[in-house]
């Protein structure tokens, strides 16, 4: 569970943050919406104890980020938009490495490494150099590396951004896998409406820092009575004096 | 993984992180070999150069006012009188106990001198004169010329007063002055041997236990670049960002980056390492034998060590601080030109070198490096040097690690 209370964060002297407040609990996927600079990213790098908090309070599975960051780092898994992975080490040697680094044993690694690949469908390119791979196959390397280590918290920070609509499919398709998110907690900022309803049974939106929605996506098109959740979103954004309109499905891919 | 707390890490634990974080970085970087030849490359590019430009120019002074130092080694009293007629050739004389050393040590030559030479000279009796020389020094071969032309004037002025007072059997031609000053050169009472100190013991041990420090230091300071180069384009390809996500403490996550550029720096400078070590070990077994040879290798290599790692923790610092390539360049020209004042004055200087010096870093170890290549030194002062050299590496590695936990690093890398 991710137990986020009053954080701030600024940055460059604005506040980036300002009182953010909600939960996001164990087994479910959270979706983080908001606009383009909402502070969504810096909500996530904050959790993934990267940034630290001017003030509020985050614990992942009861752990203090701020007073325990390497304990926090042992259980969060994170995937980014840029994957960042070392281009001369194979698929397996990367992951190898990473599970190693987090106190796994070769053994237990090479298993789990195995069963991981196979989920998600780059087993076969287990020997190959990751700067070979595609795009959306490096972007399923790093989320193998993100959960190689079974961390019980999940951040998924625009892992489909910059991957055409075939490739941001497959992933979604994956983040619904029992071995990427089952029993864990799963906090992913998008903002990318239809991809969050399709994944997100929670949703939290973020508007210039401030939380401005904090429900489900049937509570919330109830709640509105627009037609739809996109709508809905539209409409709670609108009020809160949002006036940047959200991409186009269409336009998903071609950024 | 369960809910709660996580446990605690004991140390194993930590140092496999630590490991296999290092052993990543390493393989990556061994797998880029272009990078890593060029890495090789440089340093026998630049020593080849420097080497033979020094060599070239050593102790050229076409221009030269003062007077050639000559090292007498032997009873200066003894000749006070032709030293007076020789130093119209611009020659100065001082007392040394070895001449060969004190050549090897900056002495334009040395001179061996038999005792009593003006009452041998008096006494027409023949003189033996060794002459030491650098033959690839300029000014110690214009010093040799002169000292051959002024013992040349002493013998004509003993011939003058040899025809004003002729002695039966005594000789009264003259030397020819064009004579050449290679090989062994007769001036009919003066028998003048010439010895090249580059080939006397005292030179190679002088050489050397100058050379290889210096050396070592450079190479070992081309790391600074290497490392900081390569952090800064790592960190740019938002390779840095993974690691900030690892359990690691971000003193252990610089401790690993710092193993494996060593290992790095290590490998593409172990060609001439590999030389360096050679001759440091070959120069040590013609000084005193195996026993020696051994000692200089086992030295040099700890030294070399011992160099490299401060210099790699600085490169890391510097490319992990560095916001461009501009900020590497000037980081490491900054850090190369101390290394060089380093190696130029202390590896290569000829002022006293105090025992205090082995806590300094860098200065100790090669300080310590120099005195036992010399057969001198001590092992306490290697130890100290290491010490001091470590230290260093330390407060670079805490800096290092300051610089992953500042926001700006991730702002500036995500």
């Amino acid at each position: 569970m991710i137990e986020v209370v009053g954080l701030v964060k600024s940055l460059g002297g604005r506040a980036v943050i300002d009182g953010v407040t909600f939960c996001a609990p164990t087994g479910q996927v959270t979706g983080l919406l908001g606009p383009n600079g909402a502070g969504k990213t810096t909500t996530m790098r904050v959790l993934s104890t990267l940034l630290r908090p001017d003030s509020g309070t985050v614990h992942v599975n009861g752990v203090d980020i701020a007073a325990d960051p390497e304990g926090a780092r042992r259980i969060i898994g994170l995937v980014t938009e840029e994957p960042g992975l070392l281009d001369r080490l194979t698929v397996r040697e990367q992951l190898l490495f990473t599970a190693r680094a987090y106190g796994a044993s070769t053994t237990s690694a090479t298993k789990r490494i195995e069963m991981l690949v196979e989920a998600l469908g780059v087993a076969s390119h287990l020997d190959a150099r990751t700067g070979t791979l595609s795009k959306g196959n490096r972007q399923k390397v790093s989320l193998c590396r993100a959960i190689v280590h079974d961390p019980p918290i999940l951040l998924l920070d625009e892992p489909t951004s910059g991957l055409d609509v075939v490739a941001a499919a497959a992933l979604e398709d994956l983040l619904r896998l029992e071995e990427v998110s089952g029993n864990k907690t799963v906090l992913l900022s998008t903002h990318r409406l239809e991809e969050a309803e399709r994944l997100a049974s929670r949703v939290v939106g973020i508007v210039d820092g401030r939380v401005v929605v904090d429900s489900t996506p049937d509570e919330l098109v109830e709640s509105s009575g627009a037609a739809n959740f996109r709508e809905a979103f539209v409409r709670i954004l609108a009020s809160s004096a949002f006036d940047a309109p959200f991409p186009q499905e269409s336009a998903v891919g071609s950024r | 993984m369960t809910d709660g707390p996580p446990h605690e890490v004991d140390r194993a634990q930590r140092r496999q992180e630590l490991v296999a974080t290092a052993r990543q970085e390493l393989l990556d970087g061994l797998r880029g070999r272009r990078q890593l030849l060029v890495r090789a490359l440089t340093p026998i590019v630049l020593f080849v150069v420097v080497l033979g430009a020094s060599l070239a120019t050593r102790g050229a002074d076409p221009t030269r006012d003062t007077p050639y130092r000559v090292a007498v080694q032997g009873d200066l009293e003894g000749m006070r009188t032709t030293i007076a007629l020789l130093e119209s050739q611009k020659l100065t004389f001082v007392a040394t106990g070895d001449a060969a050393l004190a050549t090897a040590n900056g002495a334009d030559i040395g001179l061996i001198v038999p005792n009593g030479l003006d009452a041998l000279i008096k006494a027409r009796e023949p003189a033996a004169l060794e002459v030491i020389q650098t033959t690839v020094s300029p000014a110690s071969r214009a010093a040799t010329a002169n000292l051959r032309a002024g013992l040349a004037e002493v013998y004509r002025g003993q011939m003058i007063d040899a025809l004003d007072s002729p002695r039966p059997g005594t000789q009264t031609g003259l030397a020819d002055p064009s004579e050449a000053i290679d090989g062994t050169a007769t001036l009919q009472r003066f028998t003048i041997d010439r010895i090249n100190v580059q080939r006397t013991q005292a030179g190679t041990r002088e050489l050397s236990a100058q050379i290889v420090p210096a050396l070592i230091v450079l190479q070992a300071a081309m790391l600074v670049n290497g490392t900081a180069t390569r952090i800064l384009g790592r960190n740019n390809r938002g390779l840095i960002m993974a690691q900030l996500l690892l359990p690691l403490r971000r003193t252990d996550l610089a401790r690993a980056k710092a193993i494996a550029e060593l290992g790095l720096g290590l490998t593409a400078a172990s060609p001439v390492l590999l030389v360096i070590i050679g001759y440091a070990a070959i120069a040590g077994n013609l000084r005193a034998g195996p026993g020696a040879g051994l000692v200089a290798a086992a030295t040099t290599a700890v030294v070399a060590l011992v160099l490299a790692a401060p210099m790699v923790a600085c490169g890391l610092f510097i490319g992990t601080a560095a916001r461009s390539q501009e900020h590497v360049t000037l980081g490491t020209a900054i850090s190369l030109i101390l290394t060089s004042l380093v190696a130029a004055v202390t590896a290569l200087g000829e002022f006293p070198r105090p025992a205090g010096f082995a806590v300094l870093p860098i200065v100790g170890a090669v300080s310590a490096l120099r005195d036992i290549l010399n057969g001198g030194g001590s092992l306490l002062a290697l130890l100290v040097a290491c010490a001091s050299a470590l230290a260093l590496t330390t407060l670079f590695l805490r800096l290092a690690a300051r610089v992953f936990d500042a926001e700006r690093t991730v702002l500036r890398v995500a």
